[in-house]
C-alpha cells in the first residue's frame, strides 16, 4: 500500500465523509483532463471551500506592466482560473468552536501547504491561502480525521453559521444558543433544499437582544434567544446583510419555538431556492426577495410551505442536549486574588478579560493582528487549551478575528497571562481601537480595489505606539476596514469604518478609503454607518488622528460617538478633514498614487471577476455531472475486466442523471429507485420532455430496461452495452435539460 | 518518499532594520524578472511575531525574510515536485537558496548580512519525512552528503531538533570553516 494521506488516516475519517473527499479528487482529475465543464467545476470547488485568489487568471499588473503568468498545467478550475495558480481554502468553524488537536492539524496544514498563516475571518472561519488546488483533498481528509469539513464553506449554499463565542457563560444571555447553532448547521449542511440557492445564506445565532457578539440583524437569518412563558425559543429575523446595499433583518417571528427552528429554516431555504433571484447576481441574496415580498407575504409563503412540509425526526431530536450535557470547566472556579502581577498584566486584564456568569472564571480575549497567527502559536494555543481550559469546548474563534478562551479560574491568570506572553499571543488591545478588524483586500480577494490589510496593518502600529495616551472614549472605538464594497470587513458596523475606491486625479488612478461613521454592533447590528466621503488611503491615518482627536475634544459627557458624529453633523467634519482629500500632482508627490505596503503604482486593472457570488449551477447539472463521474468509473471498471462494478456504476449514473432531471419537477424526489422510475416516466416521459424527435423514448427506454433487466453476473460484453447505453442515457439528458432552459427561456 | 518540499534557511547575523523593507525588494525582484523560476506575488506578515515576515510567493518554491524557525533569516521553502535522487534534490533546493539569498544580501536596502556558519533544514510533509529517528535515517545520508558538498566537503555538525514532537523533522547543521555566498554558489555549479 502506498504512503498517503487516505492510507494513512484511515478510519479516523468518517467513511461518507471520505468517500465524499475521494468523489472531489476524481472530480479534480476529471477537471484536469478537460472531462467536467469548467463551470460545473468551479461550483464543485468553490462548494468544498476551495476559493480563488487575485491573479488567478494569469496575469497581474507588477507596477511597470502587466506580466503574464505562464503555469505549467494548461487546465483551468472555473472561467478563467489556471490550475496551478494559489487559492484559498476556507475552512469552516461553526460558531467559532474549535478543539485543542484541531488547532494543532490546521497548523501542520497552513506550514506544509500554505504559508505557516492562520487567518480567522469575520464570519468565524479559518482561512490558509496560497494553496495548491492539487493539495486540497489531502489538506480536506486531515481536516476530516479531526472533525472539520470545508464543504459548503464557499459557493451558493448556506455558509458558516455563526454565533455568540460567549455563549453558555455571557451574563446578559437568555440561554446557550450553542446546541442549536449546533442542529441549525448539521441539518442544513449539504441538504437537498439548500442546494439550489441563486447566491449564499448566512446565519446568526445571538444569545441575547442587547451585545453585539453575533450581530443578528446583518445576517440573511438572525436569531436572537429568547424564552416566552419559560419555553425556549428565538426572535427570528430574514432579509439583512451588509454588501453595497446594507439591509437590517425585519423581524419575521417575535418568538419561534425551539422545536419550529430547523422546519422552518427548512422552509425558507426552499422559498428562497424557488423565488429568489438567479439571473441578476448582484440581487439574488434573500434580503432582496424579502424586500420584494414584504415581510408579511414571505411569511405567509413559509407558512404555507409549512403545512406540505414532509416531517424530518432531526427537526426536535437535539432539543434539551443543554441540560443533557452541560459545558464543563477542567479548573475550579477560584478568584483572582493578591498574587504578585507581572509586568503588562493590568493593562491586559482590563482590555482582554471579562467574566463570566459562573462565579470565579472568566473568559480571555486574545487579539490576532489582522486575524493572524502562526502555526507555531496555534500549537501554542493548543497546549494552552489543554492547560486551561480542555480539549474541547474552551475555545472559540469571534468575528472579530480575534480567539476567546472559557472557563479560566480567576486564579490562573497570572499563569495564563505569562503562557500567552511565551507564545506572543498577549497583546493588551482586544475590543480596542487598536484590534482593527479587516478583509483580505486587494492583498488576496479577486474583488479588492484597496488595500484592507496594509491600511488595517498601518492604523494597529501607529494605534498600538500610543494607545495608552489615548483618552478612553476614543481606546473603545471600532475600526473596520473593507477592500471594496463588498463589505466582507463589516465596516457598516464600525464607529469608523472604511472601503476601498479608487479615484482618478491628476490623470492616475489612486487608492481611497469611504469613510462610514456611526455604524453600531450592539444590539445586534442595530444600525448602520452612513457614508461620508472618500479620503485616500495614504492620508487615512492623519484622518483618524483628526476625526479621534475632535470627539476626544468636542464630546459632551459620556457622549457615545454616534451620537457625536449625529450632534456634529456633516459640514464641520468636511472642514476637519477636507484638506486631506487633495493630493499634490504625481509628479510633485508620488506616495498617495501607490497603497499601503505596497511600492507598485497603483491599478485597478488586477482586480478580477469574484467567486463570492459562485458560479450559478442547479442542482440538475450537478446530477447529470455526476451522472458523468461515475459513468467515467464504469468505464475505467471495465478496462479492469470488473464486469459486475461496472454494471453497477453504469445504473448508478443513469439513475443519477435521470433524479436531477426529476428534481427540476419534484424537489421531493427521494433515492427511491422505483419511485425515480415511475416519476421520471410520468413526468419527463409520458409528456415527451426527455423525448427526441425521431427516436422518440428510445434513450429514455436504455434507463428503463436497463431498471429491468440486470445485467448478468459476470458478463462483460453485456456490461459493455450498459456502460454505452449509460452514456448515451447521459448525452440524452444533457439535451433534456437544455430544452426545459428553452421551454423556461 | 522523496524528498519534494524542502526549507531551507541561513539566520542573519545582521538583520534589517524593519523586516517589511523586503517588500519593495520583492516587488523588484518580479519586476526586472530577476530571480529563477515563476514568481507571484508579495505576501506581507510584518505584523504577526515570530511569523513568516515577508514572502515572495512563487509556483516553485516561496523566498521570504522569516522569522519563524528561529531568528530571522533568509528562507527557501521548495513546493513543487522536484527530479533526481535526494541528494540531488537538496542540492537542487541548495542552489536555488545561495542565489537567491546572495541576491537579497547585496540588496542596500536591507543590509542584510547572514551566518552561514550553519543552515537549518526543515522537511515540508509530515507524511514523506516524518519526524522520528526513522525519518531522519532515510534522509540523513542524502542531506549530509549534499550540504557536505554546498560548503566544499567541510566537517559538518548536525543537530537534530528535539522537544516538539509535533514539529516537522528538522535539523540545524553547523560547519567547520569560513564561507561566503559565493564560494558556497562555486561549490553547486
Amino acid at each position: 500500500m502506498s504512503a498517503s494521506w487516505k492510507n494513512a488516516l484511515g478510519d479516523a475519517i468518517p467513511a461518507d465523509i471520505g468517500e465524499e473527499i475521494d468523489v472531489y479528487e476524481r472530480q479534480c482529475e476529471l477537471r484536469r483532463d478537460d472531462n467536467i465543464d469548467e463551470k460545473v467545476f468551479a461550483e464543485v470547488r468553490l462548494r468544498r471551500g476551495a476559493y480563488g485568489q487575485r491573479y488567478d487568471n494569469g496575469h497581474r499588473n507588477d507596477g511597470k506592466q502587466i506580466r503574464d503568468l505562464v503555469f505549467p498545467t494548461k487546465a483551468t478550475k472555473g472561467p478563467g482560473v489556471e490550475w496551478d495558480a494559489p487559492g484559498m481554502i476556507r475552512i469552516k468553524i461553526p460558531y467559532g468552536g474549535v478543539t485543542a488537536r484541531q488547532l494543532e492539524v490546521m497548523a501542520d496544514l497552513a506550514e506544509e501547504y500554505c504559508d505557516a498563516i492562520l487567518h480567522v475571518t469575520t464570519r468565524q472561519d479559518i482561512q490558509l491561502h496560497f494553496l495548491h488546488i492539487d493539495d486540497s483533498p489531502d489538506l480536506m481528509r486531515r481536516l476530516a480525521a479531526v472533525g472539520i469539513t470545508t464543504r459548503e464553506a464557499c459557493g451558493n449554499a448556506v455558509r458558516n453559521v455563526t454565533g455568540c463565542p460567549f455563549a453558555g457563560v455571557c451574563k446578559t444571555e437568555a440561554f446557550d444558543t450553542t446546541v442549536a447553532t449546533e442542529a441549525l448547521w448539521k441539518f442544513l449542511l449539504g441538504h437537498k433544499d439548500a442546494q439550489d440557492f441563486g447566491r449564499k445564506m448566512k446565519i446568526s445565532f445571538s444569545g441575547c437582544a442587547s451585545e453585539a457578539c453575533a450581530m443578528a440583524r446583518m445576517h440573511d437569518i438572525g436569531l436572537v434567544a429568547k424564552v416566552q412563558d419559560g419555553k425556549r425559543g428565538f426572535e427570528y429575523y430574514v432579509g439583512g446583510g451588509l454588501g453595497a446595499v446594507p439591509h437590517q433583518a425585519p423581524l419575521l417571528y417575535e418568538f419561534l419555538s425551539e422545536e419550529e427552528l430547523l422546519p422552518i429554516s427548512q422552509c425558507i431555504c426552499r422559498i428562497f431556492g424557488r423565488m429568489g433571484e438567479k439571473k441578476n447576481r448582484s440581487k439574488a441574496r434573500i434580503k432582496f426577495l424579502v424586500a420584494k415580498l414584504g415581510i408579511e407575504e414571505f411569511r405567509k409563503l413559509i407558512e404555507e410551505e409549512r403545512k406540505t412540509l414532509p416531517h424530518d425526526d432531526r427537526w426536535t431530536d437535539w432539543i434539551g442536549k443543554n441540560e443533557k450535557e452541560p459545558e464543563e470547566a477542567l479548573l475550579a472556579a477560584a478568584e483572582l486574588n493578591g498574587q504578585t502581577r507581572p509586568d503588562g498584566f493590568d493593562i491586559w486584564f482590563k482590555t482582554n478579560v471579562k467574566p463570566q456568569r459562573q462565579p470565579g472564571f472568566c473568559t480571555v480575549e486574545l487579539a490576532m493582528p489582522l486575524g493572524d497567527y502562526t502555526s507555531a502559536q496555534s500549537r501554542a494555543l493548543a497546549d494552552i487549551a489543554r492547560t486551561y481550559v480542555g480539549e474541547t469546548m474552551g475555545v472559540r474563534l469571534t468575528v472579530e478575528q480575534n480567539v476567546v478562551l472559557r472557563w479560566i479560574p480567576g486564579a490562573k491568570l497570572i499563569d495564563l497571562f505569562q503562557d500567552l506572553v511565551k507564545a506572543k499571543l498577549a497583546s493588551p488591545s482586544a475590543q480596542t481601537i487598536v484590534d482593527v478588524t479587516a478583509c483580505p483586500g486587494t492583498d488576496t480577494c479577486k474583488l479588492g480595489i484597496a488595500a484592507s490589510r496594509g491600511l488595517a496593518g498601518e492604523l494597529r502600529e501607529r494605534l498600538a505606539a500610543k494607545q495608552f495616551e489615548l483618552d478612553e472614549a476614543v481606546r473603545g472605538l471600532k475600526i473596520k476596514v473593507s477592500g471594496c464594497f463588498n463589505s466582507c470587513g463589516q465596516h457598516h458596523v464600525a464607529d469608523i469604518g472604511f472601503y476601498g475606491v479608487t479615484r482618478k486625479r491628476h490623470g492616475f488612478s489612486v487608492p481611497h478609503f469611504q469613510m462610514i461613521l456611526g455604524g453600531q454592533m450592539d444590539n445586534n447590528a442595530h444600525s448602520y454607518g452612513l457614508p461620508q466621503f472618500a479620503i485616500p488611503a495614504k492620508r487615512i491615518p492623519e484622518a483618524i488622528d483628526r476625526l479621534t482627536g475632535w470627539y476626544a475634544k468636542e464630546r459632551e459627557q459620556s457622549e457615545g460617538f454616534q451620537d457625536f458624529i449625529k450632534r456634529m453633523g456633516k459640514p464641520p467634519l468636511k472642514d476637519l478633514l477636507k484638506d486631506l482629500t487633495e493630493i499634490a500632482p504625481y509628479e510633485e508627490d508620488p506616495t498617495p498614487y501607490t497603497d499601503w505596503h505596497d511600492p507598485r503604482e497603483y491599478t485597478t486593472g488586477d482586480i478580477g471577476i469574484g467567486e463570492c457570488a459562485g458560479e450559478l449551477v442547479e442542482t440538475v447539472d450537478f446530477g447529470i455531472s455526476e451522472a458523468e463521474r461515475l459513468a467515467f468509473e464504469a468505464q475505467i471498471a471495465l478496462d479492469a475486466k470488473d464486469a459486475d462494478k461496472a454494471a453497477k456504476l453504469a445504473m448508478d449514473a443513469m439513475f443519477s442523471a435521470a433524479k436531477a432531471l426529476v428534481y427540476t419537477q419534484n424537489i421531493d424526489i427521494t433515492n427511491d429507485r422505483a419511485a425515480i422510475v415511475a416519476e421520471f416516466t410520468s413526468r419527463l416521459v409520458e409528456p415527451q420532455i426527455f423525448w427526441d424527435q425521431y427516436v422518440g423514448a428510445k434513450y429514455a427506454d436504455y434507463f428503463r430496461d436497463a431498471v429491468a433487466e440486470p445485467v448478468p453476473a459476470g458478463d462483460l460484453e453485456a456490461a459493455h452495452r450498459r456502460v454505452e447505453e449509460a452514456t448515451l442515457f447521459i448525452e440524452a439528458s444533457h439535451t433534456c435539460k437544455n430544452g426545459m432552459k428553452v421551454v423556461e427561456a | 518518499m522523496a524528498i519534494d518540499k524542502l526549507i531551507v534557511k541561513f539566520f542573519a547575523t545582521e538583520p534589517p532594520e524593519r523586516i517589511a523593507d523586503a517588500i519593495d525588494v520583492f516587488h523588484r525582484w518580479i519586476q526586472d524578472d530577476s530571480i529563477d523560476g515563476l514568481p507571484l506575488d508579495v505576501a506581507d506578515y510584518a505584523h504577526v511575531p515570530d511569523g513568516p515576515g515577508i514572502i515572495l510567493i512563487g509556483h516553485e518554491a516561496d523566498h521570504a525574510l522569516d522569522e519563524t524557525e528561529g531568528p530571522v533569516g533568509y528562507m527557501y521553502r521548495r513546493k513543487r515536485l522536484l527530479a533526481g535522487s535526494d541528494e540531488e534534490r537538496v542540492l537542487a533546493c541548495f542552489k536555488a537558496a545561495v542565489a537567491a539569498a546572495a541576491k537579497l544580501s547585496e540588496d542596500p536596502k536591507l543590509g542584510l548580512k547572514l551566518d552561514l556558519s550553519r543552515v537549518r533544514l526543515v522537511f515540508n510533509d509530515r507524511l514523506a519525512q516524518p519526524n522520528t529517528d526513522a525519518g531522519w535515517d532515510a534522509v540523513s545520508a542524502a542531506v549530509q552528503a549534499a550540504v557536505s558538498k554546498a560548503y566544499g566537503g567541510a566537517d559538518l555538525m548536525v543537530e537534530r531538533d528535539a522537544g516538539d514532537p509535533r514539529a516537522r523533522l528538522g535539523v540545524t547543521i553547523g560547519v567547520a570553516g569560513d564561507h561566503s555566498l559565493a564560494s558556497l554558489a562555486g561549490n553547486l555549479v
